[in-house]
């Protein structure tokens, strides 16, 4: 959560909205903002999901504690999943391989019938996929 | 007018269920109505995987220095991260 709100305003200078989701209540979120001093600076959505519907549909939900896996869906300006991770617990999520995907994301969206290859970073060339192409990566 | 009364049902204390409101990036001619459930009755979805349309929703959130209701179409447009976490106040 403080991994994120560090590199918020990157992420809201690519064009990319946060929400979180757990399921406490609203007032749970709202009295850890108020007393985290690492939660405190957190200025995207924090979502109060207690009845779980949410966090089903998602499929992140465990029925036998009624708390969710620590699962991230990265979704497209039109409302498409693109990537799932969902770690087990206790492994924090990397925020800097959260946006090297997504940059990579808008860079192939900006260029049609391109692909990012493996381990491709900000800045890389993309690879073409005719059938020139075939076996040379 | 349309936009005061919305104003209004947005102030109104946010003690409302969540809702699931269908596949995010479609229109609201082709949204199912929302659909509410009891504890324990809901049932279990499959994960979305890549490739799928995202399930839109509504639930209230802390926003800054805010309480308000939130929809993930409220971002259509945008690139969104949706992060699901245990609980507050864990170490992760």
């Amino acid at each position: 959560m403080a991994a994120v709100a560090a590199k918020y305003e990157e992420l809201k200078s690519l064009n990319v909205e946060v929400v979180a989701i757990s399921t406490d209540t609203h007032f749970s979120h709202w009295m850890w903002k108020k007393t985290s001093p690492t939660i405190k600076d957190v200025d995207y959505p924090i979502a109060s999901d207690p009845s779980g519907a949410v966090s089903r549909a998602y499929g992140v939900w465990q029925a036998g504690k009624g708390l969710n896996k620590r699962g991230r869906f990265i979704i497209n300006p039109k409302g498409m999943v693109m990537a799932v991770e969902v770690l087990h617990e206790p492994i924090g999520r990397n925020v800097d391989e959260l946006i090297r995907q997504i940059k990579a994301m808008q860079t192939v969206a900006e260029n049609p019938g391109k692909a990012a290859p493996a381990g491709w970073q900000p800045g890389d060339g993309l690879i073409t996929t005719n059938k020139e192409d075939i076996g040379r990566y | 007018m349309v936009r005061i009364v919305v104003m209004f049902v947005l102030l109104l204390p946010v003690a409302v269920n969540a809702q699931v409101l269908g596949s995010c990036g479609t229109t609201d001619a082709d949204k199912p109505a929302a659909e509410t459930y009891a504890p324990g009755e809901a049932p279990v979805f499959q994960m979305p995987l890549p490739g799928d349309q995202a399930p839109n929703f509504e639930l209230p959130a802390v926003v800054q220095d805010e309480i308000k209701m939130i929809k993930l179409s409220d971002y259509d447009g945008k690139w969104r991260v949706v992060c699901f976490y245990p609980a507050d106040f864990t170490f992760v």
